[in-house]
């Protein structure tokens, strides 16, 4: 098995991203409408190919572009991409004029439903893959009429993680972070949509999804969630943040990705990730193209190419993200499996996205005054 | 040259040849190009209406204002900025002050180009670095704690970050060199031989200090304290680096409203208001205080004063 190589690698991925969004949105903006070779029939010399940067971007390169281009002939012009609430209207701005910034995007759920809001996706025959089938039925979007929009890229989990100097052992359930043992020593992600902390509130002390439903509910959800503010020594958006004060234990504790906390271990970091006892979050990416985008044919074998399963096999063993295929297709050994993914897919929360989209303004509203107050 | 440029005949109705004109506008041009269209643009979406999960409406909707009057998290941002701008701008003058002095009075040129320099170099640094390097510094395992529990100001090295005092520290180390920049200046153009004829007829330093240095430098105090305060209404990096979210200012707020929840007609609403308030301030004080504030003057006398 090849040895992950990730101390090379920025040890802050999506923490890169915030600070390389400008110039990735300046790129994608600059490329708008003269996206490379196309030949008329669909089939295109070049692909453009966008994804989050730092390590991301760097591995997606090395692990699944590289050997794209080896099989297909077809090369990928790779960039970094800025969060949803940038790339969005870009995407918009670009697809009402016509123009394709890039063929394929990688994109987190609630980016996916909000460009499915604005019309912005292309929608993809199933027949014309060969290895959807191995891709988690959860992690494909279908718009309102049943055509397949977005196809699972990757998928990453939320953990609670320590630094083993400061404590032996770290806390191991989301009830923790309600533990007044725990007080101002956690780190806490902001904005809702990010950390989704509405959903683990709802999942521990109410009736998980269905305690989200009305915005009744939703406030209900909230007050009990407030209680979580005194145990919060940091609220971080920027994942460097939080990872520096960790690693020298200033913030001892808290909510991280679990991908990144493998990362920082590889690089020597006092940390350990835990799978939490109620379930890790699972956030996810699905590949997605703007409708306008006149290359369907090479995104076609692109996207087919990255859901073989030795592909995601690879990407995880390099990214340590977790495979977006069925798990018994994966060919990961059980330690790989379990470093990456920990107890599976089918134990994570799975947030709801939907709300974090369609009730954006009202979700955004109570979590200001719930962090803001604290 | 002169000669030519009588040579240049008017049109025959006596106008500028259009080129001309084109020269004479630009200000005017960049003027609105730059400030007015950008700023209209502001006001113009702020009455638009946000779709969540969508993008926005093009329609007049008052909704936004609505919005900012009927919660009292933005009202309470917005009185949170003030008062920290204020607490920025009070410690900017308190250092600055002593600082600006010393450099308008020493004989050492030497000595004023150093500090000068030292002064002005800060700016070169983006807020980003510099917010990082108070982070740094503020930690528990940082320079400013270590030394409070050396000092025996602490019984062990507290971290600041991310916190209160040091978001106002941050603030205020970034905002002095325009404080110190304002005062040199007008604290320079004070005649010294107002000072000496005071010593003179018997005052001591501090009843010339007061009598005579600090009424003369009060334009200088009032449009440096305006200055930092603008500035410090506006500050969105620092607080992101090394306050918590009870430490967000309003344009954090903004920000977030635009880059994270893609409501861009509530972020434009809350930049007009931000705006307002702003400008009443600058124009109050201006008025109170009678004098010429960034070439703005309450009275002729000002503007001759």
């Amino acid at each position: 098995m090849k040895v992950p190589d990730n101390t090379k690698i920025s040890q802050n991925r999506r923490g890169f991203l915030k600070y390389t969004s400008v110039a990735g949105a300046g790129a994608l903006t600059a490329l708008s409408g003269c996206v490379g070779g196309f030949s008329g029939d669909g089939t295109a010399s070049s692909l453009t190919v966008s994804s989050f940067g730092g390590a991301f971007k760097e591995i997606l390169e090395a692990e699944l572009y590289e050997p794209f281009e080896e099989e297909t002939g077809i090369s990928i012009e790779s960039q970094a991409q800025g969060g949803t609430a940038e790339i969005i209207p870009r995407i918009r701005s670009a697809v009402e004029n016509g123009n394709a910034p890039v063929d394929v995007l990688t994109v987190p759920v609630p980016g996916v439903l909000r460009g499915l809001n604005s019309d912005l996706w292309m929608t993809h025959e199933e027949s014309e893959f060969e290895n959807l089938e191995f891709i988690s039925d959860d992690l494909m979007k279908y718009d309102d009429d049943g055509n397949l929009v977005g196809i699972g890229s990757q998928a990453w989990l939320i953990n609670l993680v320590h630094n083993t100097e400061e404590t032996d052992n770290g806390p191991t359930s989301w009830t923790s972070l309600w533990d007044s043992t725990y007080e101002d020593q956690m780190a806490m992600m902001t904005p809702p949509v990010t950390g989704y902390m509405p959903d683990i509130a709802a999942a521990i002390h109410f009736d998980g999804a269905d305690s989200l439903q009305s915005e009744s509910d939703i406030r209900d959800v909230f007050e009990k969630l407030s209680e979580v503010t005194p145990q919060a020594q940091m609220w971080y958006t920027n994942e460097a943040n939080f990872q520096s004060s960790l690693e020298n234990g200033e913030t001892p504790m808290g909510m991280l990705y679990n991908d990144i906390t493998l990362v920082l271990q590889d690089q020597g970091a006092p940390v350990e990730s835990t799978f939490v006892d109620e379930g890790s979050v699972l956030g996810s990416g699905r590949w997605v193209s703007p409708r306008t985008s006149e290359n369907g044919t090479a995104i076609t074998q692109f996207i087919d190419y990255a859901s073989r399963p030795a592909v995601q096999d690879r990407v995880s063993r390099n990214l340590y993200t977790v495979p977006t295929i069925e798990e018994q297709h994966s060919e990961l050994d059980a330690e790989t499996y379990q470093r990456v993914a920990g107890p599976g897919l089918d134990s994570a929360i799975v947030p709801n996205f939907d709300m974090y989209v369609e009730r954006q303004e009202f979700i955004n509203q109570l979590w200001n005054e719930l962090i803001i107050d604290s | 040259m002169a000669h030519e440029a009588q040579t240049e005949p008017a049109t025959d109705s006596g106008r500028l040849p259009p080129i001309k004109y084109l020269v004479v506008s630009y200000p005017a041009i960049a003027l609105v190009t730059l400030f007015a269209v950008p700023l209209l643009l502001l006001f113009v979406f702020s009455f638009f209406r946000n779709i969540s999960g969508g993008y926005l409406r093009y329609v007049v909707t008052a909704e936004n204002y609505v919005r900012f009057l009927q919660e009292p998290l933005y009202l309470d941002r917005l009185v949170f900025s003030l008062r920290i701008a204020a607490v920025t701008t009070l410690g900017s003058l308190v250092l600055g002050y002593p600082l600006a002095y010393r450099l308008a009075t020493t004989d050492s040129s030497l000595l004023r180009r150093a500090v000068m320099v030292l002064v002005v170099s800060s700016l070169w640094l983006t807020f980003i670095i510099r917010g990082y390097a108070w982070a740094v510094l503020l930690r528990s395992n940082g320079l400013f704690p270590i030394l409070a529990a050396e000092l025996g100001l602490t019984d062990a090295p507290v971290s600041l970050v991310p916190g209160y005092w040091a978001l106002v520290v941050s603030m205020v180390y970034v905002f002095l060199p325009f404080m110190v920049l304002t005062l040199y200046t007008s604290i320079k153009n004070v005649d010294h031989e107002l000072r000496e004829a005071a010593r003179n007829l018997g005052a001591g330093p501090i009843t010339t200090f007061r009598h005579v240095t600090l009424p003369l430098t009060k334009d200088g105090i009032i449009s440096g304290s305006l200055l930092v305060f603008v500035l410090s209404m506006g500050v969105y990096v620092l607080p992101r680096i090394l306050g918590n979210p009870p430490q967000w200012t309003l344009a954090v707020v903004i920000g977030n409203q635009v880059t994270v929840e893609s409501n861009v007609p509530f972020g434009a609403t809350l930049s007009i208001i931000l705006m307002l308030v702003v400008v009443a301030l600058i124009a109050v004080t201006v008025r109170l205080a009678g004098v010429d504030t960034f070439g703005v003057s309450a009275t002729e006398e000002g503007e001759q004063g």
